[in-house]
């Protein structure tokens, strides 16, 4: 079963031109990733995670090196693929209701009759209960506070049950308790929906801590310094796996391949 | 209290005109209440249905016709912005053109017909919208278009559920100076081989010495420009109540 990975990275190179500077992103990338397995991605700040994800997600094209979906390679997005985006402030349309959007990434042909309507408004609620804001369905985004906009970014990104979850530090700008209590949300909805995730993030802890898996990444132009296995026990939980002389360990070497190297 | 205040003042400002009117004795500055009779005798007289509704009807359409079609124009090119280099230059030279210039040329086109009128005012109208357009288009948060992508969405419904909305704002906010540019026109277009409408009404008011009549054409003129904002702020407020309540934009 496990043969096939869900996505598989091969040899990726990325550089972006504009006004005839080039600037290296990706120096070469290549990784697969199980269906089911929680990996995490950890790299300095303007390494080039973003990239990497665009380029998974199929909204950008590497210049080399191939992604294959399930066995496929990718020609454009991959429809059971969804993402979490850096900004949620970015990516909430401000003219919908929570629950419209999170209820926009399902499809609505006009052929599809009221009863198919009324099940995908049914769908978003479901998806919206499960981040834990049901009561804010008719709010808008801007009336929220940026962790409740976060989780319905969340919603939005499970209410189509993608196969791949992509998230590019989802948490980066909320505060410490709030990311906590999303580390945990993301966690919860992993296991009740057998989520494949892949978490981009700069924070280390938050990768050790959430992953079945991290690489490591370097600084730009990117590439790989270290895949690294982490056997965790699960359920985990904020305290006490934090506390575990093995979470330490990891915490401590990837502190070490990640000093040489600072942010430029 | 403060809106009560207001029309206490509007009310002082006619019992001027009133006064200033009645000291006057050359006869070119009527008292209000010679405008008023006036306006209510013309009104009597069907003038309602021959110059005002058609001219407002005109109006209107022109608007119509001049805002849609800048929306148009101006979402496509933005959208499609490897075009605005082609259409930038001409653009500029063109929408430089002050829109009572183009008169002549439609006369001269169509003819003193009401078709020409109503081009005249969609050529005013349109250009406000036009660039309001192409500007708020290349703007669009790039995020949205992602997930726009993400989700699946063809190109032409990213374009009526992600831009159009996005870009909406802009439009309106140019829809309300197009919405003054219409009523010039209308009244300019009317000073033209017209034989009727509200342009026509005051202008010939004015060369027969019709004074309280000129005054009376233009207390509707000052109506019909109030009635039209008032419609367009209670279009806005039901299209774009998202907007104005995150901004924090009170109507009133
Ligand atoms: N569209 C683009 N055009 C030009 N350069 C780009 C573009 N996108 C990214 N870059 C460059 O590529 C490099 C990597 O950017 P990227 O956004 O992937 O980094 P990141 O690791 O996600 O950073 P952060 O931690 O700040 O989110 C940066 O040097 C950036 O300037
Ligand atoms: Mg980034």
């Amino acid at each position: 079963m496990a043969e096939i990975p869900l996505i598989r990275a091969t040899a990726l190179t990325k550089s972006f031109t504009s006004r005839g500077r080039t600037t290296r992103a990706i120096a070469d990338i290549t990784f697969a990733q199980a269906e089911g397995e929680f990996l995490g991605v950890v790299g300095p700040s303007g390494c080039g995670k973003t990239t990497l994800l665009r380029c998974l997600a199929g909204l950008d094209h590497p210049d080399t090196g191939t992604i294959e979906f399930d066995g496929h390679p990718i020609t454009g997005i991959p429809p059971a693929l969804s993402v979490v985006f850096q900004e949620y402030n970015r990516s909430l349309f401000p003219w919908l209701t929570t629950l419209e959007n999170v209820r926009f990434p399902l499809r609505r042909p006009s052929s599809l009759g009221r009863r198919a309507r009324a099940a995908t408004r049914e769908q978003a609620r479901e998806a919206l209960s499960r981040v834990g804001l049901a009561d804010f369905a008719d709010h808008h985004p801007w009336q929220l506070s940026g962790g409740m906009q976060q989780r319905v970014a969340l919603a939005r990104a499970i209410v189509s049950r993608p196969r791949l979850l992509l998230m590019d530090e989802p948490f980066a700008s909320v505060d410490a308790q709030t990311r906590a209590t999303l580390e945990q949300l993301t966690i919860t909805l992993t296991v009740e929906l057998g989520l494949t995730v892949l978490l981009i993030t700069h924070d280390i802890d938050e990768a050790i801590f959430m992953s079945d898996r991290v690489l490591v990444l370097a600084a730009r132009p990117t590439h790989i310094l270290r895949e690294l296995p982490i056997d965790l026990p699960r359920p985990r939980d904020d305290v006490e796996t934090r506390a575990l002389p093995l979470f330490q360990n990891h915490r401590r070497d990837i502190h070490h391949l990640l000093s040489p190297t600072p942010d430029s | 209290m403060k809106k009560a205040l207001g029309y206490l003042v509007a009310l002082l400002l006619l019992v001027v005109w009133e006064i200033a009117g009645r000291a006057s004795d050359t006869g070119l500055f009527p008292p209000v209440s010679d405008a008023v009779t006036e306006l209510a005798s013309l009104l009597g007289t069907g003038s309602l249905r021959t110059d005002v509704l058609p001219s407002a009807g005109r109006a209107l359409a022109g608007f119509a016709l001049g805002t849609t079609l800048g929306a148009l124009l101006g979402i496509t090119i933005g959208w499609f912005h490897h075009l605005e280099p082609w259409v930038r230059p001409s653009l500029e030279f063109l929408r430089a053109i002050p829109p009572p210039a183009v008169l002549p040329v439609a006369v001269l086109a169509l003819g003193a017909t009401s078709g020409m009128r109503i081009t005249v005012i969609a050529a005013a109208a349109m250009w406000p919208v036009l660039i309001a357009g192409v500007d708020a288009t290349r703007a669009v948060e790039p995020g949205y278009v992602d997930v726009a992508r993400i989700s699946g969405l063809s190109p032409l419904t990213t374009l009526r559920r992600v831009i159009l909305p996005a870009v909406l704002p802009a439009l309106l906010a140019a829809a309300r100076i197009a919405l003054g540019l219409a009523l010039i026109m209308m009244v300019i277009s009317e000073m033209i081989g017209a034989t009727a409408g509200l342009g026509y009404l005051i202008l010939q008011a004015q060369r027969t010495y019709a004074i309280a009549q000129m005054y009376a054409g233009i207390i509707v003129l000052g109506l019909l420009g109030w009635l039209a904002t008032a419609l367009f702020a209670l279009l806005e407020r039901r299209v774009l109540g998202w907007y104005q309540d995150q901004k924090g934009i009170a109507d009133g």
